[in-house]
């Protein structure tokens, strides 16, 4: 169960409503997110989404906010999952 | 024993005993799979060999949390040398487990213990042949659908911005006539009071101060308007949905999933948007999202929006401000899928799968709250980043060029250092038909913020139009006539708004009787940009709009990408996104002129 | 001097306090858990001369240890080890909650399941076999509506006959003086 949930995020190519991904798989809604946490706390699934710490903004002198633990610009998204790719590839270098 | 004295008791002897349960008392286990089971009986085996561990938990149990990797548990066995040296000897067994399945070992436990639960729940419970649809669901059919979705979506921000420029227009005048009347007159009559005036420090507050704050806080209800539709978008569940719409939209480029949501943040703003392009494990994609981030419109670029649409598109401000939004995305979709396959090849980002609330009604509460918090924002803001900025460009605007142009606040405007600055410059913007040194100035301070664009506009023409208006001494000021005007001219707003309303939908329920007369700065850029382009205003406007669009958002957001990507990546941005405004810019104002536009 | 000592157990939200009020009503004690800043509430009631004490335990989704609530309730499992656990689960959300009730029963802990918010459970248009449920547990499955206070009395009933029963049967049942000693 816990393995198809795994890969139906890997095969996923765009969005994927998590009811939706529940109906597919006949998995209760809360029970797939009992799933998805696991794999989140596995690392092999990252979340993203309010209290993340996704948006984390360092900055203090944007003059915007001031209070760095909200950026009362930033639209509140809903809750969003990806698969984390395991091997980042440094190519990149500055 | 004593009468009962709970009443479960009491209703309980009303009613025949219960037959307990159908089962015998069997112990409960799932069957992990035959590999599995080997495994845990080996190690429950071990267990059992060992009996303080035995009396402190049921073998079975502690054998499955030892596969499980259960930290806590990990922990206290490895505190005493018995459990130490028990994991030691599972640890052979699980490796076997995890070669078994190719997998870690807790894995297939849990695995099992779902797939069990999921078999169990498919036979125990029946749900109805037709599931009872939800009125959220429903609503998704159509708000996420394939095809309808992204109209709807586009239509809902055209309302958006439609209500944030033409709606809220009256209450624009209004402020702005508040600032430039009564508030500038009550400065300059205390000045006069206090025997000042006529001094720089009259003009610091009047020409720096009132001209280049005041001209961004005329845009407070702008920007109000919008956090309020934002406000009523995000708590009823629909921007949830909006993202899901976007980042459908950008699969097909490539531009999906992670790299998506940093673009998405970009909307309110650029700086936490580059932080959060931390969330890409690959540098890769975190370079190119950072490149792109910035081309989603920030909400401190609105207020130039609105004033040039104001100036330049009367009656057509929402649209022009929509289609500067849709350009930035357009700019950062097309420049992604280049530099995509040129300077960025590689693998797609992962999918998302979202979690979408249900849609409820908002609270005013939270309404209230969410817009009070980014309008305050704003005007934290106003008081400090552009306040600073305005005094450096009044001071700058002060200080004459050289000797013989005038002393310190007693200079020709055009003989000041900023001025003459501004003047060097503006030919770079000439053939983008805005080569005045005012909208260069603005365009140069504009680095800071994009606020300070509409601040150092204000200050510039506002000097000018203070300088060709009659020198008159102030007039006695009359503060309760000025209060009634100033609540008369803010009822007339409101009524105004509210006849405006049904034009968000299109419909023209009042006639108009006029188009508001433009202010004294409005005809003044107005007059400036014709000069400037060879009387082709509205393609010079639209011009500076594309420029402010797509050049450095801020000094904050070039910091931050220093910080995040290095020197040389921010340098690449700050160039590049430079290089692209003013070939932007160029194409709409030339290629304008060309097709005989404007 | 309670004879018995049950524990409630469930997901947050599956009805635990609800049951665990209609339980006990008036005869409730407040505290926390030790070191913790959890609640820890307990309470007494009486059934057929029988004094029973019960814990509401914290909520939890799992018994692993992944947050404080979890390590509250696996440890009161494990070192007060209850004569009996309650394990109350949302009936409208069967599949989620069973993974604790799983939980539960593979510690070995004697179990009632109890199946709450049976009324929205109805209201979904699901149907639920009980004694199916209940042969694949290996444990009793009552039916409650916690808010009403529906089956609670069916739960007090079968809670005791398990009680009873553990004690008559040959089962591994705890020393006395363990009784004696947590009290
Ligand atoms: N509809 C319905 N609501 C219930 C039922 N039992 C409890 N509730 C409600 O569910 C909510 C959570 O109950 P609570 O006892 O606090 O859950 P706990 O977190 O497990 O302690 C409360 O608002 C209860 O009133 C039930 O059987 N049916
Ligand atoms: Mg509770």
């Amino acid at each position: 169960m816990l393995r198809k949930v795994l890969q139906a995020f890997e095969e996923a190519d765009g969005p994927v409503k998590l009811a939706d991904l529940s109906r597919e798989l006949g998995v209760e809604p809360g029970a797939l997110e009992g799933m998805v946490d696991f794999w989140v706390r596995k690392g092999r699934i990252q979340a993203s989404g309010q209290g993340s710490g996704l948006f984390a903004c360092t900055t203090t002198d944007c003059g915007t906010c001031g209070d760095v633990n909200s950026c009362p610009l930033v639209a509140r998204l809903p809750q969003m999952y990806a698969i984390a790719q395991d091997s980042p590839q440094q190519q990149m270098d500055a | 024993m004593a009468t009962p004295v709970t009443r479960h008791r009491k209703i309980a002897s009303t009613e025949p005993p219960v037959a307990s349960s159908p089962t015998t008392p069997a112990s409960f286990a799932i069957d992990y799979g035959p590999e599995a089971e080997a495994v845990l009986v080996a190690i429950q085996t071990e267990i059992e060999h060992a009996p303080t561990l035995c009396e402190q938990y049921p073998p079975r149990w502690l054998a499955i949390q030892i596969v499980e990797r259960d930290e806590d548990i990990l922990r206290r066995l490895q505190a005493s040398a018995e459990g130490a040296s028990l994991l030691k000897r599972a640890d052979r067994h699980i490796q076997r487990l995890a070669e078994v399945y190719g997998d870690d070992a807790d894995i297939v436990l849990t695995d099992h213990r779902y797939g069990w639960i999921n078999t169990l729940v498919r036979q125990v419970v029946t749900r109805p042949d037709e599931e009872k649809v939800t009125l959220s669901e429903r609503l998704d059919r159509v708000l996420t659908h394939r095809v309808l979705g992204l109209p709807i979506f586009l239509a809902a921000m055209w309302a958006v911005f439609k209500l944030t420029s033409d709606v809220t227009a009256p209450y624009l005048d209004w402020i702005s006539g508040v600032i430039s009347g009564p508030v500038t007159e009550w400065a300059i009559a205390l000045f006069h009071f206090l025997g000042l005036g006529g001094t720089w420090v009259e003009s610091l507050v009047v020409d720096g101060v009132i001209a280049g704050v005041g001209g961004v806080l005329v845009f407070v209800p702008v920007l109000m308007s919008l956090y309020l539709a934002l406000a009523v978008l995000e708590d009823s569940g629909y921007m949830a949905r909006a993202a899901f719409l976007m980042d459908r939209l950008m699969q097909p480029l490539g531009l999906h999933g992670k790299s998506f949501l940093p673009m998405i943040v970009g909307f309110g703003c650029t700086v936490p948007a580059i932080y959060a392009t931390r969330t890409l494990e690959n540098r890769r994609d975190r370079v190119l999202t950072g490149l792109l981030v910035p081309f989603m419109s920030c909400s401190a670029r609105l207020p130039v929006y609105v004033l040039f649409a104001a100036i330049f598109f009367p009656g057509r401000a929402g649209l022009v401000i929509f289609g500067i939004y849709m350009l930035g995305i357009a700019a950062a979709v097309l420049l992604g899928l280049v530099l995509k396959r040129t300077l960025f090849q590689g693998n797609d980002g992962a999918a998302f799968v979202m979690e979408l609330p249900p849609y409820r009604v908002p609270t005013l509460r939270s309404i209230w709250l969410h817009m009070w918090r980014r309008t305050s924002s704003f005007m934290h803001k106003a008081w400090t980043v552009i306040m600073v900025m305005s005094i450096v460009v009044w001071a700058l605007m002060a200080i004459p060029a050289g000797p013989g142009r005038g002393a310190f606040a007693h200079t020709e405007i055009d003989d000041s250092i900023f001025a003459t600055a501004a003047q060097a410059i503006a030919p770079v913007f000439a053939p983008l038909g805005f080569g005045s040194w005012q909208a260069s100035g603005s365009l140069i301070t504009g680095f800071v913020a994009k606020e300070v664009v509409v601040s150092t506009l204000g200050q510039t023409y506002g000097a000018e139009v203070a300088a060709t208006g009659d020198e008159t001494p102030p007039q006695a000021v009359n503060p309760v006539q000025d209060l009634v005007r100033i609540g008369a001219g803010f009822v007339q707003a409101t009524v105004d708004t509210i006849k405006s309303i049904p034009l968000i939908v299109g419909i023209d329920l009042f006639p108009h009787d006029e188009s508001p007369e433009p202010s004294a700065l409005m005809s003044s850029i107005q007059r400036s940009f014709a000069a400037t382009s060879g009387g082709h205003a509205g393609l010079a406007g639209l011009a500076f709009m594309v420029f402010v669009l797509l050049y450095t958002p801020c000094i904050v957001a070039v910091t931050a990408a220093r910080h995040e990507f290095g020197a040389r990546w921010m340098w690449t941005s700050v160039i590049g996104q430079f290089a692209l405004a003013w070939i932007a810019a160029f194409l709409v104002f030339q290629g304008g002129l060309l097709l005989g536009l404007g | 001097m309670a004879d018995y000592l049950i524990a409630l157990a469930g997901n947050p939200n599956a009805g635990k306090s609800t049951i665990f009020n209609a339980l006990t009503g008036a005869r409730q004690h407040v505290g926390n858990w030790p070191g913790k800043t959890v609640e820890k509430k307990s309470g007494l009631f009486r059934y057929r001369e029988t004094e029973i004490e019960i814990v509401d335990l914290p909520g939890a989704y799992s018994l692993s240890a992944f947050s404080p609530e979890e390590v509250i309730a696996r440890d009161f499992l494990l070192e007060a080890r209850p004569d009996l656990v309650v394990t109350v689960l949302d009936a409208a959300n069967l599949e989620r909650n069973l993974y604790l009730a799983v939980q539960i029963l593979e510690l070995g802990a004697p179990a009632v399941v109890v199946l709450n918010m049976a009324d929205v459970a109805e209201s979904q248009g699901l149907t639920i076999d009980d004694e199916r449920l209940s042969q694949a547990l290996k444990a009793p499955v009552v039916r409650t509506v916690g808010r009403r206070e529906q089956g609670i009395d069916q739960l007090v009933e079968t809670v005791y006959q398990q009680l009873i029963r553990r004690d008559k049967g040959a089962g591994p049942s705890r020393p006395a003086e363990v009784t004696l000693e947590r009290l």
